[in-house]
């Protein structure tokens, strides 16, 4: 019964500002003790009459939402959404600002080796172009996906009891760094390879010779394909992050690792996302003409099926693990 | 929207500023939360807790209460008083709420008549 009662309060303070958290966490378990004195009186009080006293004071959400200053109920985001907002919102930002500064550097880099520079305050000024475009175009997609999770009212409590999380040991680190590093590497890769695919490159002597990985006109001709990819990546790690109070998203996050692996197969699966010419060139700079020049520049060639084979292992670990993880959940139950 | 959803919202609306006036009525000397619940539903203003405590949280956040834990009993409990500034708030809350339920009271009364 214990166990029910810190969930259920710790699913209330979690949506509450740290600072006071602490404090509304002891206030609420007197109060559920007190009201269990007053239904049980002497008797010892059972799940049953626990259960009847947490629907008395509400969803977790219900609760939290009392709590919070009057008035937020009317924004477009409001909690429990809205802290959830912030937080992928600061996240995505610093992935696309991170890709995007780390684009031009290559880019910059590239063009001063072969003497296409431009003047200094060009790239300065392009930079800031770019870094707006993305972060506004970062701001208004997850906006709009949270925007529609309010307009929809997705629960994040779920409707049944035993789907409040667990209680963790301290309140600090809910397991959230698998979903923080899934967004910074899908928001990272996508806009890498969308606006940079230079950026994946072989370098020799110290930058004098650069030799692009991948076929810069191919990866644009699947933009689209790649922009679905990384929302996909994105939508994850969303997914991750909420379904410590949500379970049955876990199943969703293994549908998309399911849809991800035609969308791999689409993209690495064709010899053309290779830059042949430039893997060679670059075989030639290192080893020259030789049979095992050929072979190596052969191996090379082909590193995009050795990427689809790899990627397409993790979605298919991902997916079983995340499947058996909702199967343990249920279990427990 | 049928009738009874909007009266409940009318009574709703009502209740809010009375459930106030009421809670700071007693917390001149310092009480515990569901000790106000029972306190009020006693007297016929019956609030939730859910409602009561975060409504304390909200006053104490406006510096109308001040609270303070008491661990020497059985339970850990925190306990709201009113402040100056409440006990100043209150008393003008308290003549408002004489005025308004007397004008109100006198054009109920007046409607009665016609």
């Amino acid at each position: 019964m214990n166990d029910l009662m810190e969930r259920y309060i710790y699913a209330v303070v979690r949506k509450l500002p740290a600072k006071s958290r602490e404090d509304v966490s002891q206030e609420l378990k007197t109060l559920i003790e007190d009201m269990l004195e007053e239904r049980c009186g002497d008797i010892k009080p059972t799940d049953h009459d626990l259960k009847v006293i947490i629907a008395e004071l509400g969803t977790p959400s219900e609760l939290a939402q009392k709590y919070q200053p009057e008035g937020t109920k009317s924004a477009l985001i409001s909690e429990p959404y809205y802290s959830r907002y912030v937080f992928v919102l600061k996240l995505a930002l610093i992935c696309v600002l991170t890709a995007v500064s780390v684009g031009f550097c290559v880019t910059a880099w590239k063009e001063v080796e072969t003497s296409e520079a431009l003047p200094w305050f060009m790239y300065v000024w392009n930079w800031l172009g770019s870094s707006a475009a993305a972060g506004i175009s970062v701001v208004g997609i997850v906006t709009i996906i949270f925007s529609v999770l309010e307009y929809k009212n997705v629960s994040f409590d779920g409707g049944d009891l035993s789907d409040l999380p667990a209680v963790p040991k301290k309140f600090k680190g809910t397991g959230k760094t698998p979903a923080v590093i899934g967004i910074v590497v899908s928001v990272f890769f996508t806009v890498t390879l969308l606006f940079f695919p230079e950026a994946f490159c072989f370098i020799v002597d110290n930058g004098k010779g650069i030799f692009p990985v991948f076929d810069a006109p191919y990866i644009r001709s699947m933009a689209l394909l790649i922009f679905v990819f990384g929302i996909l990546g994105v939508a994850r790690g969303i997914l991750t992050l909420l379904d410590e109070a949500h379970p049955s998203f876990i199943l969703y996050s293994a549908g998309i690792d399911v849809m991800s692996i035609p969308l791999v197969v689409f993209l690495f699966g064709k010899g053309e996302i290779m830059n042949h010419y430039g893997i060679r060139m670059y075989i030639k700079e290192v080893i020259g003409y030789s049979v095992e020049a050929d072979v190596a520049a052969q191996v090379l060639c082909n590193l995009n099926y050795v990427i689809c084979g790899a990627l397409i292992f993790c979605f298919a670990v991902s997916c079983i693990t995340t499947v058996m993880k909702y199967i343990n959940l249920k279990k427990e139950k | 929207m049928d009738n009874q959803e909007i009266l409940s919202s009318m009574i709703l609306e009502l209740r809010r500023g009375a459930i106030v006036l009421s809670a700071l009525s007693q917390l001149k000397e310092p009480m515990y939360g569901y000790n106000l619940v029972s306190v009020l539903s006693e007297n016929g203003i019956s609030v939730e807790a859910n409602t009561l405590y975060p409504l304390l949280r909200r006053l104490e956040a406006q510096g109308v209460l001040e609270s303070h834990w008491e661990t020497g009993e059985a339970k850990p409990r925190k306990y709201y008083s009113t402040t100056k500034k409440g006990n100043e708030i209150y008393e003008e809350l308290k003549l408002r709420w004489e005025e308004l339920s007397k004008s109100v009271g006198n054009l109920i009364g007046g409607n009665k008549d016609e």
